[in-house]
């Protein structure tokens, strides 16, 4: 009888546990609580934390879009944009955002995992809740993400968050030297996200780019660590309200002090005014 | 007896052991997961829907700031929007935000719910966990947010979020038509959310604004309606690239389809090109 | 990579960097390989995200020019000890800035290359 009983009760427990629908077990999930921030990088922040920055990155890139970051480079040597968009403060968009030019914070839920960017305010929803690709995808710089949680080694807590991003528009870069995307914006972007071994504070983001202006995946590893500050300050984008740079036709000006537009270039020629003569 | 009891306390142990220690219990709070949009409909762009745009939203402005609206309102009817800093893709403030032109999203954590709109790719942190309010903040257009969550009916379960929010960046305007919040950025605005108790499709969120430009707290009550859908769509809004449109000096001109510059409205002088005239050598 | 992450962290973290090291966009439009000086006063400090801003008015030759000068993120500034109260207007400040390569009154500012008008370190007394 105590035998029975006690079954009864073993199974009780686990259906308990089980839940009608799950509700949501933190503890079953990695503390990815906090405040984020990037770990080293060099200057300008390059795709490749682990490379110089610009033609040291050796992106592979087929030789029609090395050419393009290559005039890019040199544009941007004269004073010029080249590719780069963000200067008009144009969303970083999928993967640049990944770089973490400011501060990020990962809000984990059942069916959705949040990565909220300070920079740009870009916000990424990742769907965990188990959809397919949807049929008519929104296109985005973002991209839309699909992931999955991952229990690498058996603990019976998830510690990896696979991530398929795929459904892009717009002109994307990698870094600030403008390292393209192609325009047919078909790029997959897989990432494996997860904590490090030994260092509770740090995360791992291995990306992979598979894009058709690579002659091959690209995949770079990005590091963030968390920030020690029980009450973080979270900044948002004031990007527009103070940006001073503006793109006229393809040529970038500065604003001045005083809110003119200024030359970028040494013997930069004003912009052409060919709509106002008409008035 | 005394085996039945062991048995019981057995399985209240197994029972805690199993389902761990969730950081968030869901039965205590209201569900206001998915896609949130204006009950009233985006069209209804005026902070009080139930009032029309403009004059007649009779908000209660001290008469220095009654004055800047009807100032703001004239130069709207001759086509100039510089009262509306949205136009120049600066995000809306707060409360402005909180029409939800466009689909809003609320997470409820333990310590936090995060409120997203798509407006100006809007992220709000609402700190329920008890903080005290900081001594300062860098004002921001959402503002710093406190909340507590209250269950005002005593079923075991939060029903309301009351927020508070201090430190909102100015200038800045209740809706398009130019209502100003006074310059001081010391408005403080009171919130109190929560599902429409006859119909739990329609979340209430009634806003109190406590401003210097007011001769008294008003409060308008804004509606949202949930989207029924298991997936629903989220759009990217990137203002600068919708907006096409340049400051230069004291002036808004436009980028035409070839990118370049274009007056906004008749007779508008083209741009000031002075830094042009000295640098060229 | 863990132990160089390590001892990374232990070395102190994010060191002051200057506003190129952390842009989110190219700062190749500032001529970094030929620094100029500038002294003057603050006109206003913008503390915006992503980059902060220095309006800093120079006089020379009778004639005011007031330099529009582009920095790191106040994240980065946060981490240097900076705050929006830091520098005010009317504090006067010797820059070492990278200009514009037009010659027109634009540059780059940093933290490192930032002082009181007696050449020393801005203290960050909060």
């Amino acid at each position: 009888m105590q035998v029975r009983v006690l079954i009864g009760a073993v199974a009780l427990a686990l259906a308990f546990a089980s839940g009608d629908g799950a509700a949501f077990d933190a503890t079953r999930y990695p503390d990815w609580k906090g405040q984020w921030l990037r770990v080293g990088g060099g200057q300008g922040a390059p795709w490749d934390p682990a490379k110089p920055w610009g033609p040291g990155q050796q992106a592979p890139l087929t030789p029609e879009y090395q050419a393009k970051l290559e005039a890019s480079l040199a544009d941007q040597a004269a004073g010029g944009a080249g590719l780069d968009r963000d200067l008009i403060c144009m969303t970083a968009g999928m993967p640049r955002m990944m770089n973490l030019y400011s501060t990020m914070e990962i809000v984990i839920t059942l069916d959705q995992t949040y990565i909220l960017m300070s920079t740009f305010n870009d916000t990424r929803r990742i769907f965990t809740d188990g959809r397919d690709w949807p049929a008519d995808m929104p296109l985005s710089y973002a991209g839309y993400s699909i992931g999955k949680w991952i229990d690498v080694d058996g603990d019976g807590r998830y510690d990896v968050l696979e991530v398929e991003t795929r459904g892009f528009r717009g002109m994307r870069t990698l870094d600030s030297t403008s390292i393209p995307l192609h325009e047919d914006n078909q790029t997959v972007i897989k990432e494996r996200i997860y904590s490090d071994k030994t260092n509770p504070n740090i995360m791992h983001n291995e990306i992979t780019i598979i894009d058709n202006a690579f002659t091959q995946p690209w995949t770079v590893t990005k590091d963030y660590r968390r920030g020690a500050q029980a009450q973080p300050v979270w900044r948002e984008s004031e990007c527009i309200e103070s940006n001073s740079h503006v793109l006229i036709g393809n040529e970038h000006y500065m604003i001045s002090a005083d809110g003119m537009l200024m030359p970028a270039k040494k013997n930069q020629a004003p912009p052409d005014l060919r709509y106002f003569n008409k008035q | 007896m005394r085996g039945s009891i062991s048995l019981f306390m057995l399985i209240a142990v197994l029972c805690a052991s199993l389902t761990g220690a969730p950081a968030l219990d869901e039965t205590r709070y209201p569900d206001w997961k998915g896609q949130w949009v204006r009950a009233d409909g985006a069209e209804a762009a005026q902070w009080d829907a139930r009032k029309p745009w403009g004059l007649g939203q009779q908000p209660p402005l001290i008469s220095e700031y009654q004055a800047l609206f009807e100032a703001n309102l004239k130069q709207l009817a001759v086509g100039v929007k510089a009262s509306d800093p949205t136009t120049r893709c600066i995000p809306s403030a707060m409360p402005r935000v909180m029409m939800a032109i466009h689909p809003m999203e609320i997470v409820v954590m333990p310590d936090t719910t995060y409120i997203m709109i798509e407006t100006s790719s809007t992220l709000r942190r609402v700190f329920t966990d008890g903080r005290a309010w900081p001594k300062e903040r860098e004002p921001s257009y959402a503002g710093y947010s406190v909340g507590q969550w209250e269950d005002t009916d005593r079923d075991g379960r939060f029903d309301t979020l009351a927020i508070e929010t201090r430190w909102i960046k100015g200038p800045h305007s209740y809706d398009d038509s130019g209502i100003p919040l006074h310059q001081d950025e010391q408005a403080v605005i009171k919130e109190r959310i929560s599902l429409d108790r006859s119909d739990p499709r329609l979340l209430r969120n009634e806003i109190t604004t406590i401003d210097n430009a007011l001769s008294r707290p008003w409060t308008v009550t804004q509606s949202y309606r949930r989207v029924v859908s298991a997936q629903p769509v989220w759009t990217e809004r990137i203002c600068t690239e919708d907006s096409q449109m340049i400051r230069i000096g004291e002036e808004d001109y436009g980028l035409g389809s070839d990118g370049l510059l274009v007056p906004m409205r008749k007779g508008q002088p083209s741009p000031d090109l002075r830094y042009f005239n000295q640098t060229r050598n | 990579m863990g132990r160089k992450l390590t001892a990374f962290l232990v070395a102190g973290g994010l060191v002051a960097l200057g506003g190129a090291a952390i842009a989110h966009h190219s700062f190749a439009m500032f001529d970094q390989e030929n620094p100029i000086e500038l002294a003057g006063a603050v006109q206003e400090f913008k503390f915006t995200s992503p980059h902060t801003f220095i309006l800093l008015k120079v006089s020379k030759d009778g004639k005011d020019v007031v330099w529009n000068l582009e920095g790191a993120s106040p994240s980065a500034l946060v981490r240097d000890g900076w705050s929006s109260k830091t520098i005010k207007p009317g504090d006067e400040l010797v820059m070492k800035i990278d200009p514009l390569r037009s010659g027109a009154p634009g540059g780059a500012w940093n933290v490192k290359n930032t002082k009181t008008k007696e050449g020393k370190a801005i203290t960050v007394t909060h």
